[in-house]
C-alpha cells in the first residue's frame, strides 16, 4: 500500500471515529466540482479523486466498505484508478444514484449524517431532502478532526511550496519591460504544470503603486514596476501558497523600507505561531506591530484583507487569520501567513510563506528568506 | 460541451474595449429591458458564479474571479453591480465593467443577501416584481434562502427563461468574441498534436496545448486528453505514458466568451459522421434532439453508448454549456443566431476519435466559426 493509500485509509478510519462519537451509521461526504483553492472538499480528500463533474459524494458505513459516486460517467476508469477505495460508480445522475446506493446497501434506514453538502448541486439538495431529510451535519467535527494534516497532506504541502518557488524563480528568469503580465503568468504557471502541478489559483500584476494583487491584465512591465505574486499550486489536489515582490531595477528606499516593515510583521507573526496560540492573537499581533509603525489605519479592508488563510482540499482550519476566527493553533495545522497589505509610500506588497505549526513553534517550509526581490536591467541588455 | 468546473481562473484579465465597448452594454441593458417589460419585471437580479458567469457576464462584461457576483438592473435605474467580494478589489474590478455603481459585501464569504437586498430596495417599492436568473448555479441553498428572505417584500419570479431567451441569440460581437475563442482552442489542439507527434507523452502534450492556449489570452483553460487509457482526462501528474494514437479535447475563455475543439493523430471517420449529420440537420427551427438521432444514425452501434456520454454538445457563449443541449429526448428547437459547440467523441481502435465543430446557426443552415 502506497504512503497516498494509507493515507487515505487512515482518514477514513478517524472519520469512522467521529461517527461513532455522534452514533452516526453512515456519513454522506460531498464535493462540488466547483474546487476551490480556499475550500475544503470532504469527498476529495476521503476518496483521493479529483471529480471532474458538479457532484460527488462517498458513503462512509461504519460497517462495510465505503462508496464512492462521481460525476460524468465516463470518467469511471479514471476516478477507479485514482481512488483508493475499493467501490466507484460513474454516473450523469448523481442525485438519482444517491437513492439507488442507499437501497442496494440498506443504508436508508440507518442513522445518517452529511458532510460538505452545502455546495452541491440544487439536484442533489433535493435528493437528500428525500432521502436523509434532518440528517445531523458532521462537517464541524470533519473539519475539527483532520485540522492537524496528516504526513501525506504535509509531504503535498511541502511539495506544492517547492513547485510554487520554481514558479517565482521562472518569473525572475523572464519578466523583462515589454512582456505583459498575462503572458508573465502564463509561462508561470506551465512551468509549475511541469513541475507537477495539478492546479493552480495564480494572481500577478504589477504596478508602480499597486492598490493590490489581482488578476494579470495586458499590462506591459516597465522599469521600476513592483511584481506582486501569489503562488498557489496543488498537489494532488492540496494547495500551498508563496507571495512574493520583486521590482525591476533598483528598488528604491520607500520600496525597501516598506517591505522591510512587512517582513519584520511576517517574522512576528512566525514567531507567535506556537500551539495553543489563538488565531485572533496571531493576527492581533501582526496588526499591533504594524499600528505601531504607524499604520494602524491601513490594518483593515480596502488595504488588506486577512493575514493569512489555510487552503483545501483538506479541512480548511484556519479558515482565515484574522481577529474574527475561533481557532486554537496546534501541531500539523499549515497555512499561508501574509502581511500582505498597502502601505501610502509604495502601494501594496505581497511578503508571505507556508506555515506548519510544530511542537515548536511555525516553522516557514519555503528555503529561501522573504526578500524584496530585485530584477537587474542588465539581464535585459 | 464537457465541461470540468473545478478549475481555477489565472489567465488574461481585461476589458477589451475596442471589442466590446460600452455601447455594446448599453443595448444589451436595452434589450433586457425590453425583455423585463414584456414580463411584467420591475428589476431583474442576474446572478453568476465563477464557474457558470453567463447571466452576470452578459450585462456586466465581468466574470466573477471567485464565488458570485451579480448585477441589479431596474425598468430606469441602474445597472448597479454586486460583488461577493471585499472592497480591496474595487479598484481593480472598476477596470473591467462599464458599470460605475459597485457595492461590495462584507467579505469573500458573505452571501448577496444583504447587498442585492438593499439594491433593489434603492430603487423598487415593496410589492414590485423582482426578476431573479442564475441563483440556482450561482448560490448554494443556504445563501438562496438568505436572498429570498432579503427580497421577501417584492413579488420574486424566476428570472432564467428570460435571461436564457436574450443571451441564445448571440450578438454580432459575441460572435466575433466566439470565433476568436474557437480559433484559439482549434490552434491548442493543433500544438498538442504536433508535439505528441514529435515524441512528446500524451501529459506533454496537453499540457502545450494549455501554454499555448494561455499565451494566447485565455482566462479559463480547460484541457482533456487520452493519457494512455481510452478516455479524456485531466493531466494530474506527470506521466511517460504514451499510447499508439493520441487525442485532446481543449475548451478555453477569453474576454468571457468560450470556444472549444477537439483532435486526434488519427482521423476517425465515425466521429466526422457524426459531426456531419448534425451539421447538415442543423437549422434554425430544428428540434436538438433531432440533430443528437441524426450523430446516432451515423455512429456504429458499439460506439454508441460512449458517445453519447460525452455528449453532442450543445450552446456555447458566456459559459461553456448552454441551452439547447443536443441530446437525446432534448425538448428545445434550435433558434436562429445560435452558437452551436458540435463534437464527437467516438471510442475506436483502443482509443479515442474526435471531431468539433462551432457553428452559428441561421435561418438556411450553419455558418462554420
Amino acid at each position: 500500500m502506497t504512503d497516498r493509500e494509507s493515507a487515505g485509509r487512515a482518514r477514513i478510519e478517524t472519520i469512522q471515529g467521529v461517527m461513532r462519537e455522534h452514533d452516526v451509521e453512515v456519513l454522506l461526504a460531498f464535493g462540488s466540482g466547483r474546487h476551490h483553492f480556499i475550500g475544503t472538499n470532504a469527498c476529495w480528500w476521503l476518496s483521493g479523486v479529483r471529480h471532474i463533474g458538479r457532484d460527488a459524494l462517498v458513503a462512509i458505513p461504519l460497517v462495510g466498505e465505503p462508496h464512492l459516486l462521481v460525476t460524468p460517467s465516463w470518467d469511471a476508469g479514471r476516478a477507479t484508478r485514482q481512488s483508493w477505495l475499493e467501490t466507484v460508480t460513474a454516473t450523469d445522475d448523481l442525485a438519482a444514484e444517491l437513492a439507488r446506493m442507499l437501497r442496494a446497501h440498506g443504508w436508508e434506514t440507518r442513522a445518517l449524517a452529511i458532510a460538505g453538502a452545502d455546495d452541491s448541486s440544487e439536484a442533489v439538495h433535493a435528493a437528500l431532502a428525500e432521502v436523509a431529510a434532518g440528517a445531523l451535519d458532521l462537517m464541524p467535527a470533519l473539519l475539527s478532526a483532520g485540522a492537524r494534516q496528516d504526513a501525506y497532506a504535509l509531504e503535498c504541502v511541502r511539495r506544492a511550496v517547492e513547485i510554487a518557488e520554481a514558479g517565482y524563480a521562472r518569473l525572475l528568469e523572464i519578466a523583462r519591460p515589454g512582456v505583459a503580465e498575462y503572458e508573465l503568468a502564463a509561462e508561470v504557471d506551465a512551468e509549475m504544470r511541469a513541475q507537477g502541478a495539478d492546479d493552480n489559483f495564480l494572481l500577478i500584476s504589477a504596478s508602480q503603486h499597486n492598490r493590490a494583487v489581482h488578476a494579470p491584465t495586458d499590462r506591459q512591465l516597465c522599469h521600476g514596476d513592483v511584481i506582486l505574486a501569489e503562488i498557489s499550486p496543488s498537489v494532488d489536489g492540496q494547495f500551498a501558497q508563496i507571495c512574493r515582490s520583486a521590482v525591476i531595477g533598483q528598488a528604491d528606499q520607500r520600496q525597501r523600507d516598506c517591505f522591510a516593515l512587512l517582513g519584520e510583521a511576517f517574522e512576528i507573526g512566525l514567531a507567535g505561531c506556537r500551539p495553543g496560540v489563538t488565531v485572533p492573537e496571531l493576527a492581533g499581533a501582526i496588526n499591533t506591530f504594524v499600528s505601531e509603525q504607524g499604520y494602524g489605519q491601513y490594518t483593515k479592508p480596502p488595504y488588506m484583507r486577512s493575514r493569512g488563510h489555510s487552503m483545501g482540499l483538506g479541512p480548511l482550519v484556519p479558515a482565515d487569520i484574522s481577529d474574527r476566527s475561533d481557532v486554537t493553533l496546534a501541531p500539523g495545522m499549515t497555512f499561508v501567513l501574509h502581511p500582505n497589505q498597502y502601505l501610502p509610500e509604495a502601494g501594496y506588497f505581497l511578503c508571505g510563506d507556508q506555515v506548519l505549526i510544530t511542537n515548536d513553534g511555525g516553522q516557514a517550509l519555503s528555503t529561501p528568506e522573504l526578500a524584496l526581490d530585485t530584477i537587474e536591467e542588465v539581464a535585459f541588455a | 460541451m464537457i465541461t470540468m468546473t473545478n478549475v481555477l481562473k489565472r489567465g488574461r484579465t481585461v476589458w477589451d474595449r475596442a471589442l466590446l465597448p460600452e455601447d455594446e452594454y448599453v443595448e444589451r441593458r436595452r434589450v433586457l429591458r425590453e425583455a423585463m417589460t414584456g414580463a411584467g419585471i420591475d428589476v431583474l437580479v442576474s446572478l453568476g458564479h465563477a464557474t457558470r458567469p453567463g447571466n452576470f457576464a452578459y450585462l456586466s462584461g465581468y466574470v466573477p474571479p471567485l464565488g458570485w457576483m451579480g448585477t441589479v438592473l431596474g425598468s430606469e435605474q441602474g445597472p448597479m453591480l454586486v460583488s461577493g467580494g471585499g472592497s480591496r478589489e474595487v479598484p481593480f474590478v472598476r477596470t473591467q465593467t462599464w458599470i460605475e455603481d459597485l457595492r461590495t459585501s462584507r467579505s469573500l464569504f458573505s452571501g448577496p443577501a444583504e447587498v442585492v437586498g438593499a439594491a433593489v430596495a434603492e430603487i423598487a417599492a415593496p410589492g414590485a416584481r423582482v426578476g431573479v436568473a442564475g441563483a440556482h448555479d450561482a448560490l448554494n441553498a443556504a445563501t438562496r434562502a438568505e436572498l429570498s428572505q432579503a427580497l421577501s417584500r417584492y413579488e420574486v419570479v424566476e428570472a432564467d427563461e428570460l435571461t436564457e431567451a436574450v443571451r441564445a441569440v448571440k450578438r454580432p460581437r459575441e460572435v466575433v468574441a466566439l470565433r476568436q475563442s474557437a480559433d484559439i482552442a482549434r490552434a491548442a489542439v493543433a500544438v498538442a498534436v504536433d508535439r505528441f507527434q514529435e515524441g512528446a507523452t500524451a501529459a506533454e502534450a496537453v499540457l502545450a496545448a494549455e501554454h499555448a492556449a494561455r499565451s494566447a489570452g485565455c482566462r479559463d483553460v480547460r484541457v482533456l486528453g487520452d493519457l494512455g487509457n481510452g478516455e479524456l482526462a485531466p493531466v494530474q501528474a506527470l506521466s511517460p505514458d504514451r499510447g499508439e494514437r493520441f487525442a485532446v479535447y481543449c475548451a478555453v475563455e477569453r474576454l468571457g466568451y468560450w470556444g472549444q475543439a477537439a483532435a486526434g493523430t488519427a482521423d476517425s471517420a465515425a466521429a466526422l459522421a457524426a459531426l456531419e449529420a448534425m451539421r447538415d440537420a442543423a437549422a434554425a427551427g430544428t428540434a436538438a434532439a433531432d440533430m443528437a438521432a441524426a450523430a446516432i444514425a451515423a455512429l456504429p452501434d458499439s460506439a454508441v453508448d460512449r458517445t453519447l456520454a460525452y455528449g453532442f454538445g450543445g450552446g456555447i457563449g458566456l459559459d461553456p454549456s448552454e441551452r439547447p443541449e443536443v441530446a437525446v429526448g432534448a425538448c428545445a428547437v434550435i433558434a436562429p443566431g445560435t452558437v452551436l459547440a458540435l463534437q464527437a467523441i467516438v471510442p475506436e481502435d483502443g482509443g479515442l476519435g474526435c471531431a468539433a465543430e462551432t457553428v452559428l446557426v441561421t435561418e438556411r443552415g450553419v455558418t462554420p466559426l
